[in-house]
């Protein structure tokens, strides 16, 4: 393969994935702008309903289930930046070549989380990416061992 | 009642913590970015500001730069928050003026605690 084609290969690579991620990011904000009305519906009802005791418990429960789906919701803004970190190399490969070597302190200076820079780590020592992803399984079944020692693991919010 | 600005590009995130905070008694304005923010900021007082990290047009660590030197928001509590887990991203908040970092996914209670606890 000559490396004009190539090139275009690792473009293609970057814009699909970059086309999905708009996508999908155009599609949770339609679904977000639903969850908001929902919401206010909800508000609403509730004021109408403040007098039928029997309706409360229902209530409550619709209340909580908007806010854990907005709380689920946040996968996505995980997504999107762990797709780009994985694919903006693609672009400036194409654009600039493949020099791993250049590369390597890049892509970790590029990983922003505890879960991204644990898959590197294992992709290294591992022989091939099936041996990495069962690493990988492994430890997502045990959640304790993906944390690495030089990540914030409070739960809590940490004041300065 | 205390007005919080809450300023993250994804939207389902602002929501999250407009609709979290609105439902606790807080005036909630919402921005998109650092740039908006901060437009925003020059015209309102805010008690508290809510800052993702990783933005388009300017982050929230420059934000909170730019934040303190603004008349009114030198002890003003900004709470950042981010997925980055790092240390270092603990350091470039503290340096920059923060006054609490928050890790995302972030859940209702952790929000609210933290919201809490700087607002008295």
């Amino acid at each position: 393969m000559n490396t004009d084609k190539a090139r275009k290969l690792l473009q293609m690579c970057y814009l699909q994935a970059k086309l999905a991620i708009d996508t999908s990011e155009g599609q949770v904000n339609l679904i977000t702008a639903y969850l908001v009305r929902l919401s206010e519906l909800e508000q609403g009802l509730r004021v109408k309903l403040e007098a039928n005791e029997d309706s409360h418990s229902e209530m409550d429960e619709l209340r909580q289930i908007i806010f854990s789906i907005m709380t689920e919701f946040q996968f996505f803004d995980l997504l999107k930046q762990r797709t780009i970190s994985s694919i903006n190399p693609l672009r400036d490969w194409a654009e600039k070549g493949v020099v791993l070597d250049l590369y390597q302190q890049d892509f970790i200076d590029s990983y922003a989380t505890a879960e991204q820079r644990e898959v590197y780590r294992v992709l290294m020592e591992k022989n091939s990416i099936v041996e990495a992803i069962i690493e990988l399984n492994i430890q997502a079944n045990n959640k304790n061992n993906t944390t690495k020692s030089d990540d914030i693991e409070d739960d809590d919010a940490i004041f300065f | 009642m205390k007005k919080i600005l809450v300023v993250d590009d994804a939207a389902s995130t602002r929501e999250l913590i407009g609709y979290t905070l609105k439902d606790a008694g807080y005036d909630i304005t919402q921005a998109n970015d650092g740039v908006e923010a901060l437009e925003v900021a020059q015209n309102v007082i805010f008690d508290l500001v809510l800052t993702d990290i990783n933005m388009p047009n300017m982050d929230g660590i420059s934000l909170v730069r730019y934040l303190r030197r603004l008349p009114g928001y030198q002890s003003t509590p900004i709470l950042l928050s981010t997925i980055e887990s790092g240390k270092s991203i603990k350091v470039l908040g503290k340096q920059a003026g923060a006054t609490a970092l928050i890790i995302k996914p972030m859940n209702r209670e952790v929000l609210f605690k933290a919201v809490k606890r700087m607002l008295g």
